[in-house]
């Protein structure tokens, strides 16, 4: 099994500043973390290599800085990790990162299973992962909620969460699955798994390497393009009170009983 | 990154580019226009130029397919048991809104097998056409092939804008059209407005859980493609006479699907009655113990609701994470969120503070739910929430 893994780094915390002059966010301030979902991507990765055999890849595009996301998951267990990383890559939309993201594949290799998180905590959009597919030509199939077996390396048992409940479907591979939070929490690294990882390499692209037009990625790539960006306002003159306060209290029940009586409607 | 040029010959310094940009990039040097580094490229000077002195050295741009015939638009209309998806209303509601300022028809795509019934549904809705495609291979699960038969009928029919909805289905399809199609798409969006002249779709959505607001534009590609947030916009209503035409597209042949439904392991629906619920009763670790959740179950059936779930007792084991509400759970709309014994971590306000009203019970009065809160009871969950039942059951039985 040849499981490429895609992580992103995101800001750890998402209440952000943004400059008003600029609009663009204030980075100085703000400290990096892998996205969670992602976390739980590479946890599944790495069991399927455990169970499986092969060897995981973990891969990510951003700035420089990107390689401390990537030296976690090595900590964590993937074998190899590659940084795709160039300034001509910023400002990318969806359909651009997917299409530089395609493109290190294309030259390293598909393999047998592409994991990604669901999406990412900061853009919030996951599209990424099934436009990867669709740019690699590949299956996809999204919101797994946990990898249950690989059949003769061919097919995978999966579940996915519907609106409706979750369903076990069988995908042919190669395919990209997109993960959910899944009842495997993501391993902590040792002390010792830490310093045994720093003798892997990160191997690092650019544009030159990969190859690639540079006008289909970055900001000129992106068919979308950021306008305005703001902070919503959430105004709260809240009336809070103590259980003891009737009249609060009264009138807070007022206002339930419209509600349900709308609900019932 | 700025990627506009000033064709200095051309501007006469006329300044009607300056009061466009949204974010200042543009500044009058003598008579001549000059454009700061902070520029995004939006193009929106470009095109308002009169004198044609700004050119994009963009290469999307450069390439527009100059799809100018691109024209409708056109909503997914996803169902499901037989019905179409409570989603299809509000996406219908946007695009009679959309029609009225760009006068082009409105398209419902319905595919699917077994499909009689929920054509008749989006026959009662003020729409220009229904495209229609059968084929008895197509299920709930194999969006593989759904995505093939999607994408032609959108490439055949041409529109100007495509839009569905921001649920499990919409989220995993739409994307896989959008790059198939080459063009754009702004995900979970929560606004729309159109730019007269060029009908340019002006697409609001949140980003970095609901911290901030970004405008985005697909300029050059069509479809404009977006996703809508589930719950914010006003559902269409169903009427009497209307007659959508009924075209149906036979030609698509549709190769064998690659995903393959074996079985449902649990079928508890609170996935898509959480998405939709008007009314949510929450609980968190202020509830102590499991066998307190009881209170929350019982507060959620007395005002009709369902139950939501903070991270903190998904991770204990007391509920299914299908119900847990935040960042790394579900993000929620209802016309009332009750929070109880929830201290309200930013990760937990990512995925509800949307909510129309928020009522919170905590017996810490420094809770940071209170801050986001309408209405905030400081108190012991255990006697609060059997307080309001009864006093609610009070009041239903002296109205009936």
């Amino acid at each position: 099994m040849l499981i490429n893994i895609f992580i992103k780094q995101v800001p750890e915390s998402i209440d952000i500043e943004m400059d008003a002059k600029t609009h663009t966010l204030c980075r100085e301030s703000i400290a990096y973390q892998t996205n969670p979902f992602d976390l739980f991507a590479l946890e599944e990765g790495l069991l399927l290599k455990e169970k499986y055999g092969g060897k995981t890849r973990v891969l990510s595009m951003g700035p420089p800085q990107a390689v401390k996301a990537l030296e976690e998951s090595l900590s964590m267990g993937a074998d190899d990790a590659y940084l795709l990383s160039d300034p001509l890559f910023s400002g990318a939309d969806t359909y651009a990162t997917s299409y530089t993201l395609s493109s290190v594949l294309k030259l390293i290799g598909i393999g047998d299973l592409i994991l990604v998180g669901k999406q990412a905590t900061d853009g919030d959009t996951g599209q990424v992962g099934p436009e990867l597919a669709e740019h690699l030509k590949i299956t996809h199939v999204t919101n797994v909620r946990s990898i249950k077996e690989i059949i003769n390396g061919k097919k995978v048992i999966i579940s996915k969460m519907t609106e409706k409940g979750t369903a076990l479907l069988e995908v042919e591979l190669p395919a990209l699955l997109t993960i959910t939070k899944t009842d495997k929490e993501p391993r902590t690294p040792t002390l010792r798994d830490i310093v045994q990882s720093k003798r892997k390499f990160i191997d690092i692209f650019d544009s030159k390497r990969l190859k690639i037009d540079t006008m289909k990625t970055g900001l000129k790539g992106s068919p979308t393009k950021v306008i305005k960006t703001f902070k919503p306002e959430y105004t709260s003159e809240g009336r809070i009170f103590p259980m003891s306060d009737s009249i609060s209290l009264s009138i807070l029940l007022k206002e339930l009983q419209k509600k349900q009586e709308n609900n019932v409607e | 990154m700025k990627l506009i040029r000033v064709i200095k010959g051309n501007c006469t310094g006329c300044g009607v580019c300056i009061n466009l940009c949204q974010i200042n990039a543009l500044f009058l040097s003598g008579k001549t226009i000059q454009i700061k580094e902070n520029c995004t490229s939006c193009m929106a000077c470009v095109n308002i130029c009169p004198v044609h002195a700004l050119e994009s050295q963009s290469e999307i741009y450069k390439s527009s397919i100059g799809n100018l015939k691109a024209k409708g638009i056109a909503i997914l209309a996803e169902h499901d048991s037989g019905r179409i998806s409570q989603i299809v209303a509000q996406l219908i509601g946007i695009a009679i809104i959309l029609k009225k300022e760009i006068h082009e028809p409105v398209y419902a795509i319905i595919i699917g097998s077994n499909i009689e019934n929920q054509i008749q549904e989006l026959r009662h809705y003020d729409i220009d056409e229904i495209l229609v495609y059968k084929n008895e291979n197509l299920n709930l699960f194999n969006e593989d092939i759904q995505i093939d038969a999607l994408t032609e009928i959108i490439k055949e029919k041409n529109p100007n804008i495509f839009i569905g909805g921001s649920t499990i289905f919409g989220r995993s399809v739409l994307p896989r059209i959008a790059a198939r199609l080459s063009t754009g798409l702004t995900a979970d969006c929560t606004n729309f407005s159109v730019r007269k002249g060029d009908k340019l779709l002006y697409q609001t959505r949140p980003a970095f859980g609901g911290n901030l607001m970004a405008t985005i534009i697909c300029e050059k590609r069509r479809p404009q493609m977006a996703s809508i947030r589930q719950n914010i916009f006003q559902p269409a209503l169903q009427q009497k006479g209307c007659n959508p035409k009924i075209i149906e597209f036979k030609q698509i042949t549709l190769p064998k699907s690659k995903i393959n439904f074996l079985e449902y392991l649990e079928t508890q629906h609170c996935t898509t009655i959480l998405s939709n619920a008007k009314i949510i009763v929450s609980g968190g670790r202020g509830l102590k113990e499991k066998k307190n959740l009881s209170l929350i179950y019982d507060l959620a059936e007395s005002l009709g609701g369902e139950v939501g779930a903070s991270r903190a007792i998904v991770d204990a084991g007391w509920i299914p994470y299908s119900h847990q509400i935040g960042q790394t759970g579900k993000t929620v709309n209802p016309k009332l969120y009750i929070a109880c014994g929830i201290s309200g971590a930013i990760q937990h306000l990512i995925g509800m503070k949307t909510s129309d009203m928020i009522v919170a019970i905590n017996n810490d009065p420094n809770a940071p739910i209170f801050r986001i809160a309408d209405y905030g009871i400081i108190g012991d969950l255990k006697e609060v929430i059997p307080e309001i039942i009864s006093q609610l059951e009070k009041k239903r039985l002296n109205l009936t």
